[in-house]
């Protein structure tokens, strides 16, 4: 009894580690994927899925990965499997059919962004502040320019019920 | 500092260059700024000062001497116990020749600071001695009378009650309101006759009689005759 209680206790002690080192690949993943990265994103997604096969999180990432990088097939190949696995109303099951949908009705749904394009210059925080501070000076400069030579002050006059006086 | 704030601060600073000539005067003060786009500089400034119902008349010099570009600055300061009408008429000269002359006018209550500005232009062709509204061959207000001194400021010689009138033969005058004169009666011009309103008149059938022109001005009553003050 004893030798079945050690049993159990070390095959459910390599099932927290299976998990911990399948979520630790799923993270890894996770953030290549956002730093479009898909390709070790999508080895840190395997290896996690290889893990824990049944479990349907890594299939989405699959399946989004692979139409990052343009494999239709695979992704929706992957998104049918995590559709299974979690059902119509799973809260991430209309990214995913919609995926399908996307790769089924094009053959390809490769959705990485163009390599981005060169901000314009309009766009930058110090381009604004330059031509604001180029209009500032430009403006100070034609109104001293055209500004009048400061008055010369001469002594001032009272007035009172008697006249007028310097 | 925001951008705009430093734009604004540039703009003041470059706009904000003329001394204030009314900052060491206490009470009420009126600061007088004298321009012109066809006279460069004066070395003397004589002002025609019109001040309720007084007049008075003064002159205003460099400290140091010699000829100052335009514009300039000066303060009349005043005295008034109610608000009252300030009529300035200004005459620039230069080596005691007049160059230019404006009127400007505002009016101003106890401890009131005003700002007025006058535009210097070339005199009129006006006759020594002649009397003139404001504006006619004469810098000034259009309902003062003035004489006209061909070497000097001309000289207010009173608001018209009832307006001024142009004559193109004789003397502006001041058109008289409030009449027909009662015959024998004192009168000053404009109050009931026409004339001058710093001249006492007689009423002689509707008509005035020169009596007297008053040293200082000519004081209209409402239910006795006019005189001089």
């Amino acid at each position: 009894m004893a030798s079945i209680l050690v049993a159990a206790a070390a095959i459910a002690a390599r099932a927290d580690t299976v998990e911990a080192t399948a979520l630790f690949h799923l993270d890894r993943g996770v953030a290549a994927f956002h730093r479009g990265d898909y390709v070790t994103a999508q080895r840190e997604f395997t290896a996690a899925h290889d893990l824990v096969p049944e479990r349907a999180n890594p299939y989405r990432w699959l399946a989004l990965t692979a139409a990052q990088l343009g494999d239709c097939p695979t992704a929706r190949v992957h998104a049918d499997a995590f559709l299974i696995r979690v059902g119509p109303d799973d809260a991430r099951a209309a990214e995913l059919v919609r995926l399908r949908e996307l790769c089924h009705r094009t053959g390809a749904t490769r959705v990485t962004a163009a390599p981005p394009r060169a901000r314009p210059l309009y766009t930058r925080w110090w381009f604004w502040t330059g031509v604001a501070g180029a209009a500032a000076l430009a403006t100070t400069a034609v109104v001293l320019a055209t500004a009048d030579d400061p008055a010369t002050a001469l002594p001032p006059i009272r007035c009172d019920a008697t006249g007028c006086r310097p | 500092m925001t951008r705009s704030a430093l734009l604004a601060a540039a703009l003041t600073a470059a706009c904000a260059s003329d001394p204030d000539p009314c900052a060491d005067l206490a009470g009420t003060c009126v600061a007088l700024r004298i321009e012109s786009s066809t006279v460069d500089r004066i070395d003397q400034l004589e002002l025609d000062v019109l001040h309720g119902d007084r007049h008075a008349y003064a002159t205003t010099a460099p400290a140091g001497g010699g000829a100052v570009s335009l514009p300039i600055v000066t303060a009349i300061a005043l005295d008034p116990t109610a608000a009252i009408e300030v009529g300035v008429v200004a005459a620039g000269k230069l080596g005691a020749q007049v160059v230019g002359t404006g009127a400007a006018q505002a009016t101003v209550a106890p401890g009131a600071r005003v700002a007025l500005t006058i535009e210097l232009s070339p005199i009129g062709a006006c006759v020594d001695g002649g009397l003139y509204c404001g504006g006619d061959k004469v810098a000034g207000d259009a309902d003062t009378l003035y004489v006209c001194d061909v070497d000097s400021v001309p000289k207010a010689r009173g608001r018209c009650i009832g307006g001024c009138t142009v004559s193109p033969t004789a003397d502006d005058t001041c058109r008289g309101v409030g009449g027909p004169c009662t015959n024998g009666g004192f009168y000053c011009g404009g109050d009931e006759l026409d004339g001058d309103p710093l001249v006492l008149y007689r009423c002689e059938s509707g008509v005035g009689v020169r009596v007297e022109t008053c040293a200082d001005r000519c004081v209209i009553e409402t239910n006795r005759d006019d005189h001089c003050a």
